[in-house]
């Protein structure tokens, strides 16, 4: 056999066994890491919607959208996570809204605001807003700007405006 | 032989550290040196797989081609590391995600490649073992002397309590990357004092026992 042809086969060897390691290891692995990731969703998924049991995901305007069950299948509300340019950069936050259209909980995961200023946008002061407002309701008008932080607060307010336009096209008027 | 062993342990740690000497595995070394327990957990990963990686091609050595020796091995750190991820994913995933890429990145770690250069390809196995074990541990003593200054002066706490009280201002620009480099800077340049001080020359050691010396002489 030639010598090029013996190296190609012992790396192509080499390669196969450590594939097939591989496999048998995520094999192992898979159920255990998805259980995992199932049960935290659910535990998040528990501070919105008491009772949650499990969830669809899927995509609606670009955005990802949770639909939430409960223990009989029942549906309770839907959790978006929808993305925002802010003052400086993009504002990911998470929206709670239950089946009658009413706001559950808004939080936000990532944002780039200056830390003083824009930064309460994570404050409770001004998260804690925006639990009751319903689908009838015109956000702009029950949850106010935090002055100095216009920019920041008027985009989150204004996005959610949006999100609570589609929920309710998507989701409530059926 | 019992001294030649304890020579090769000591030779890693010491005068052929992979970190203070040699500048080689810097990826993981400032990736994962904000916190002490990170530190710690990557340098105990790195020997562990430094040691295994080098045993399986010690094994299988005989059979491979020239050509394609180093691919080869590479695969095999690869599959090792990759392994190692999916341990941590099911049994500490939280430790998975504060080392976060720079475990997969120990795949193409140059310490991993040089120690089998040097060494697996030159000496028997119980020896090289040491060998590795020894290199292990002068990394796993740099990050965590590493980690341990940063997460300290950059967050005022150590292991997660609180060392200096409320007063203390920490620097926070040791959290981040260029603090890690500067920090690295610093612990270099301690090192090399140290070293110029105390450290016998290579080939010193080589001409009293006759083996056991550097290999990047030999």
């Amino acid at each position: 056999m030639p010598d090029y042809l013996k190296s190609a086969l012992v790396f192509i060897f080499a390669g196969i066994v450590g594939g097939l390691f591989l496999t048998g290891m995520n094999l192992w692995a898979e159920e255990t890491i998805e259980e995992r990731k199932l049960q935290e969703d659910l535990e998040m998924l528990e501070d919105y919607f008491p009772g949650a049991a499990g969830y669809e995901e899927e995509v609606v305007e670009g955005m990802n959208a949770q639909l939430v069950y409960g223990k009989e299948k029942e549906f309770l509300g839907v959790l978006i996570t929808a993305r925002q340019q802010g003052y400086s950069d993009y504002i990911v936050y998470q929206l709670a809204v239950d089946r009658q259209g009413k706001i559950v909980g808004l939080k936000v995961l990532e944002h780039d605001e200056t830390e003083d200023i824009g930064g309460v946008i994570e404050e409770p002061e001004f998260r804690k807003q925006f639990p009751g407002v319903t689908y009838q309701d015109t956000v702009s008008e029950k949850v106010e700007v935090v002055s100095g932080a216009t920019e920041s607060t008027r985009a989150v307010i204004d996005s959610v405006e949006e999100v609570m336009e589609t929920v309710k096209e998507e989701y409530l008027e059926q | 032989m019992n001294r030649v062993i304890l020579q090769d342990i000591w030779r890693g740690i010491f005068q052929e550290n992979p970190v203070f000497r040699m500048f080689m595995g810097m990826c993981p070394l400032l990736g994962a040196s904000a916190y002490l327990l990170s530190g710690l957990s990557m340098g105990i990963i790195f020997t562990g797989i430094l040691i295994c990686c080098n045993m399986i091609f010690v094994l299988v050595q005989g059979v491979i081609p020239e050509q394609v020796r180093l691919p080869v091995f590479g695969i095999i750190s690869a599959t090792l590391v990759t392994a190692v991820d999916i341990i941590l994913q099911v049994y500490y995933p939280g430790m998975r995600e504060e080392l976060g890429i720079y475990l997969l990145l120990l795949a193409v770690n140059c310490v991993f490649f040089s120690r089998v250069e040097v060494f697996v390809s030159r000496r028997p196995l119980v020896r090289s073992v040491f060998d590795h074990l020894g290199t292990g541990m002068g990394f796993t003593i740099a990050i965590v002397v590493l980690a341990g200054v940063r997460e300290l002066l950059g967050t005022g706490a150590l292991l997660g309590a609180e060392v200096f009280g409320p007063h203390f201002e920490p620097i926070r620009m040791l959290r981040e990357a260029p603090g890690a480099f500067m920090a690295l800077g610093l612990l270099m340049a301690l090192a090399n004092t140290v070293y110029q001080k105390y450290c016998r020359l290579d080939e010193d050691i080589e001409n009293e026992t006759g083996e056991g010396g550097s290999l990047w002489n030999s």
